[in-house]
């Protein structure tokens, strides 16, 4: 190991007998010339091409933020659609079972209702139809027409009336 | 003790050269040329040198590296090592040269003198061109790290600094070159 470095060193003394020359004054001049003639060129090339590729990037970042947003704002709107038709469906319309409100009694059936309407009760739906078909039927079975400009399925105002 | 204090002072230089040199980058300033001139040029010509075993290759090959430097003046001032950086154009462009030169099956330049015998010694240059033919024929990168290294005073901390390698890469190459060029010059002196 000793004698491999001894013989290292020995080598190392032979190599730096000889010497690598430093660059002429002439090579520098050479080199130097055609360094600032680039430099030149390009600094003309620079003074529009630097503004044009800011712009460039600009807009790329700004295409980019907006595909972000949209995206994003997509994504988070369409969890929240799912997730209130979900809770529409899921709606009780038991007044109890609502959560706190901070108003009085009438502001809590007021809400109730207005909940029960966003609901689609199938139930509600289908008597009506039945009932509407049934009445239809039954103007058909008295062949009685319609009076004009007025619907038979539409109460009158005294039959309105007599509802109550 | 001393050897400590000469480093950070070596470390001290070498920043506020790096700064002075970012700045007239950054700023356009073509005196920036001058500065890297003066801080790179003995360096990556015996770099050069060491590569392409030719003095002209070398300097046509420097003026190209100063070409492309000047061209990528910005990449260059926001750089993290500036040396490793023109050290890598450097590289970059001999690389070029030495695939030109295979693809043109040229004759090689190997047998021109790229090291000098110096003033004082008057035994004659043969010598010095066993020398050079041994260099020529170890590896590239033993060879980068030996001229760096003996022709150039560069510590294996600053040479793998500057080829991007780790030291004990660098110590390896240089120790793997050394044992190679000794069979190569055992009848010469050793």
């Amino acid at each position: 190991m000793k004698d491999n470095q001894s013989e290292n060193e020995r080598l190392a003394n032979l190599l730096r007998t000889a010497h690598l020359s430093e660059p002429s004054p002439m090579l520098k001049e050479r080199i130097t010339t055609e360094a600032r003639k680039t430099w030149n060129q390009s600094s003309l090339e620079l003074s529009w091409s630097i503004p044009l590729r800011h712009l460039a990037a600009s807009a790329a970042a700004a295409v980019v933020i907006i595909w972000l947003a949209n995206y994003s704002s997509d994504r988070a709107l369409g969890r929240w659609r799912a997730a209130s038709i979900q809770a529409a469906i899921e709606q009780s319309a038991d007044i109890d079972a609502l959560p706190e409100l901070p108003y009085g009694p009438f502001a809590k059936r007021l809400v109730s209702v207005n909940r029960r309407s966003l609901a689609i009760d199938g139930s509600s739906l289908s008597d009506h139809v039945a009932a509407v078909r049934q009445v239809l039927d039954e103007a058909r079975q008295n062949g009685a027409p319609a009076p004009a400009g007025r619907s038979r399925l539409i109460p009158d105002r005294a039959g309105a009336n007599s509802y109550s | 003790m001393t050897a400590p204090l000469a480093w950070q002072g070596y470390i001290l230089d070498k920043n506020l050269a790096d700064n002075q040199l970012r700045a007239a980058l950054a700023g356009n300033d073509p005196a920036a040329v001058e500065l890297i001139w003066n801080r790179y040029a003995s360096d990556l010509l015996a770099f050069l040198r060491a590569v392409l075993c030719s003095g002209h290759d070398a300097e046509d090959v420097l003026q190209a590296v100063f070409v492309r430097i000047v061209r990528k003046r910005y990449r260059l001032a926001g750089a993290r090592r500036l040396d490793a950086y023109v050290y890598r154009i450097a590289r970059n462009e001999a690389s070029r040269l030495l695939g030109r030169r295979k693809r043109d099956q040229a004759a090689k330049a190997m047998d021109e003198s790229w090291l000098t015998v110096p003033e004082n010694r008057h035994e004659g240059s043969d010598w010095v061109e066993e020398l050079q033919a041994a260099l020529a024929r170890l590896p590239q990168p033993q060879r980068e790290v030996i001229v760096m290294k003996i022709y150039r005073q560069k510590t294996f901390l600053e040479i793998s600094g500057l080829l991007g390698l780790s030291q004990n890469t660098v110590a390896s190459r240089y120790r793997y070159g050394m044992e190679k060029l000794r069979t190569l010059l055992r009848d010469l002196a050793l």
